[in-house]
């Protein structure tokens, strides 16, 4: 009797719609973790020094113009084998950000700078980078970024 | 008959495993230093800890060793820039220092241009590691 009554189509019709639009909505920028395991390479090369960075965080041309200059990466002389720099640099490209996620023009190479970095960094932007000299360094504020977790935050007030 | 087969299947395990470049000893190091240092200079007269340890706090441009090994190397350094922490270099507090050529040759030539602005010298690298492997836990 009810179902004479109310029908469920428009409800059912508007859910779709609310779901159609989260999805189309959902920022381009955003990073989707897990993301592949970087090889082995990578991490020991790379994370050396600092975060093996996801992939995601630079464009393909990013990676490929900081990759092919190593020997002067933010100063620092950090040149690796040819063979090594190969498969990070085709590991890198594989799996780069998408063009949505950076802004048109010459590529960035910080991933500070990019289109997605501000976007998601905003907040924090407004007087929230105090203690740390750095923001190369993602666990001071993500203290779960090594296993790609960068939901948690250290400061709850973010 | 069965000595001449495996001897030398041991020697070229042994040689095998050198050049992976596993299973060395810091104090082999040493003796490649030497061996370096000795070719370099004639008048090459042995390491020294006292010098070593000189180097290694003192600021050859902007940065020291310890800039990111931090003064007292047994313990966790932490990278100057980018705040990545770094294992003890001293042996004695981490045994897997000083044990893989390839990570020791890497490491040396990649800090040194940091440091230095240049690669370190044989007679510098005997130096500061007589320093790490002297120092006790």
């Amino acid at each position: 009797m009810a179902r004479q009554l109310v029908s469920l189509r428009p409800i059912g019709r508007a859910l779709m719609w609310m779901l159609g639009l989260t999805v189309c909505m959902e920022p381009a920028w955003a990073i989707r973790h897990p993301h592949a395991p970087p090889p082995p390479q990578y991490v020991e090369e790379c994370g050396g020094c600092h975060l093996p960075y996801a992939a995601e965080f630079l464009s393909a041309e990013g990676w490929k113009q900081l990759m092919g200059n190593l020997n002067d990466h933010f100063k620092v002389d950090a040149e690796i084998d040819s063979g090594n720099a190969k498969s990070i640099l085709a590991y890198l490209v594989k799996h780069a950000g998408h063009k949505s996620s950076f802004d048109p023009g010459p590529a960035k190479l910080k991933i500070t700078q990019t289109r997605w970095f501000r976007g998601t960094h905003a907040d924090a932007s407004r007087g929230h980078w105090p203690k740390h000299k750095t923001r190369s360094n993602c666990q001071a504020c993500h203290p779960k970024a090594g296993e790609d977790d960068f939901t948690a935050l250290s400061d709850p007030d973010f | 008959m069965r000595k001449r087969f495996i001897r030398p299947l041991l020697a070229a395990s042994l040689l095998g495993v050198n050049a992976a470049g596993l299973a060395m000893q810091p104090t082999d190091f040493l003796e490649e230093f030497r061996q370096q240092a000795a070719a370099d200079n004639a008048a090459f007269a042995g390491f020294d800890a006292a010098r070593g340890e000189q180097f290694f706090k003192s600021k050859h441009g902007d940065w020291s060793c310890a800039s990111c090994h931090t003064d007292d190397p047994r313990t966790e350094g932490k990278h100057a820039v980018t705040e990545k922490r770094i294992k003890p270099l001293v042996p004695a507090a981490n045994p897997e220092r000083f044990t893989d050529s390839r990570k020791v040759a890497k490491w040396f030539k990649r800090n040194c241009k940091d440091v230095l602005d240049r690669e370190c010298r044989a007679q510098e690298k005997g130096d500061v590691l007589t320093y790490l492997i002297q120092l006790t836990k």
